[in-house]
């Protein structure tokens, strides 16, 4: 029923040894837990000759905190995210962790991994949004920084290239800073989020909001944002600006006759609840 | 051919496996752990679950080489008669299918010696499906043990 695995599995132990295996790889892919990438496989959507493991890189899996800047290494897992004490107090990344997949899954899966899959649904995403979230992306020799919200491209689609490797996430986050992520799923847990939204916010000024599982990738929405620092803020206000933000991204989908209306809701929800 | 070594039910095991097979099939064709269950195959059911280094994990999206030097534990090296006696007598069991899953993340919750409410303890248990049971039986052991 479904495809092996017919991949060879290299195990580096460094950033270095990475690097070096897949100067002579074609057809590989990085893989860190592997909770997307091997259900893509064995559902024949992805062949590869090769997949190296980078798990156990620990260069890619430090946690560093300086101020309002908090650093996260590509493959900590969301488990050891959501037990670490500073990142409990960012509440949208928080919940956005808690929610995703199951325990298991939680167990395995890398917030790296969750951002380089790209799915439009992706949990942790708009979370990392609104907290102006900055990629570091290396290829061994150099490191670049790229803004989250210009790291995706379409469906599935970022601009990281197959030479280069996601190794982690700057967050800024001040003290005053309020956030909350919600979702909307089939059920409570081992539920792909139907829709998303996330927010955060300083004392009711600077909103950043974010949806996700309804553009081809998750969005910030900044129609909404700024309509949001005006005193006139109605529910049918909002749900016009919704539909000229998501039509920028993607045409009309069938989806949106919920989702749309839904989301409104939830943000005026947002809006009135401070 | 390629290999990994780690640590089954307490034992240390090395096993000649294809590079990218699978931990369900490692355990399941090439160990003869036939207590490891495959339900949906894509880690959306839970009933693969094994415990790695004491956390629940689904053996059927885990590839075996990325438990090397880890510990593995199946219902085969699960000692803790309690918990086995609660779900009997309980009635956490009824076709059985989901149970060693089951009783493992039920273990993995135990290990921690948290007191938790059933709330807690059924988030615990939201990675594991049972079409049997409505989930009620399976608290109440687990809140026996606890």
């Amino acid at each position: 029923m479904y495809s092996k695995i017919k991949a060879k599995v290299f195990t580096p132990k460094t950033l270095k040894e990475y690097f070096g295996i897949i100067k002579n790889l074609t057809n590989f892919k990085p893989v860190a837990g592997g909770t997307d990438l091997t259900v893509k496989i064995k559902e024949g959507e992805l062949k590869c000759d090769f997949l190296v493991a980078i798990n156990n890189i620990s260069e890619l899996k430090t946690i560093k905190i300086f101020n309002d800047e908090i650093y996260i290494g590509a493959c900590n897992t969301f488990s050891e995210l959501l037990s670490n004490s500073m990142i409990k107090k960012l509440k949208a990344l928080h919940n956005s962790m808690k929610s995703l997949g199951s325990p298991q899954i939680r167990n395995i899966a890398t917030i790296g991994g969750n951002i380089a899959n790209a799915s439009p649904a992706a949990d942790s995403i708009p979370a990392l949004l609104v907290y102006d979230a900055v990629l570091t992306i290396g290829d061994g020799i150099k490191k670049y920084e790229i803004s989250i919200d210009k790291f995706f491209v379409d469906f599935y689609k970022s601009v990281l290239k197959e030479n280069e490797l996601l190794l982690g996430i700057k967050i800024y986050a001040k003290d005053n800073l309020k956030s909350d992520f919600l979702k909307v799923g089939h059920r409570k847990s081992l539920a792909i989020s139907r829709l998303n939204v996330a927010y955060s916010h300083i004392e009711r000024k600077n909103w950043k909001i974010a949806i996700g599982a309804v553009t081809p990738f998750p969005v910030r929405l900044k129609m909404i944002e700024e309509f949001f620092n005006t005193a006139d803020v109605t529910l049918s206000k909002i749900k016009e600006l919704l539909k000229i933000e998501i039509s920028n991204y993607s045409e009309y989908r069938k989806s949106y006759g919920y989702k749309i209306p839904v989301i409104a809701e939830m943000l005026y929800k947002i809006y009135t609840s401070y | 051919m390629d290999f990994v070594r780690f640590e089954l039910n307490g034992n240390k095991i090395s096993v000649e496996i294809e590079s990218g097979e699978l931990l369900i099939d490692t355990l399941r064709n090439r160990l003869n752990i036939k207590s490891v269950k495959q339900g949906c195959g894509i880690g959306e059911c839970g009933t693969c679950t094994v415990l790695l280094d004491n956390e629940p994990v689904c053996s059927c999206i885990l590839l075996s080489k990325l438990v090397e030097n880890r510990k593995v534990m199946t219902v085969e090296g699960l000692k803790h008669s309690k918990l086995k006696s609660a779900f009997i007598s309980r009635g956490a069991v009824q076709c059985g299918f989901c149970t060693p899953g089951m009783l493992l993340t039920a273990y993995s919750i135990i290990l921690k010696k948290e007191k938790l409410t059933d709330a807690e303890i059924k988030e615990k248990i939201s990675g594991n499906l049972c079409r049997c049971t409505g989930y009620n039986q399976i608290i109440e052991a687990i809140k026996d043990v606890l």
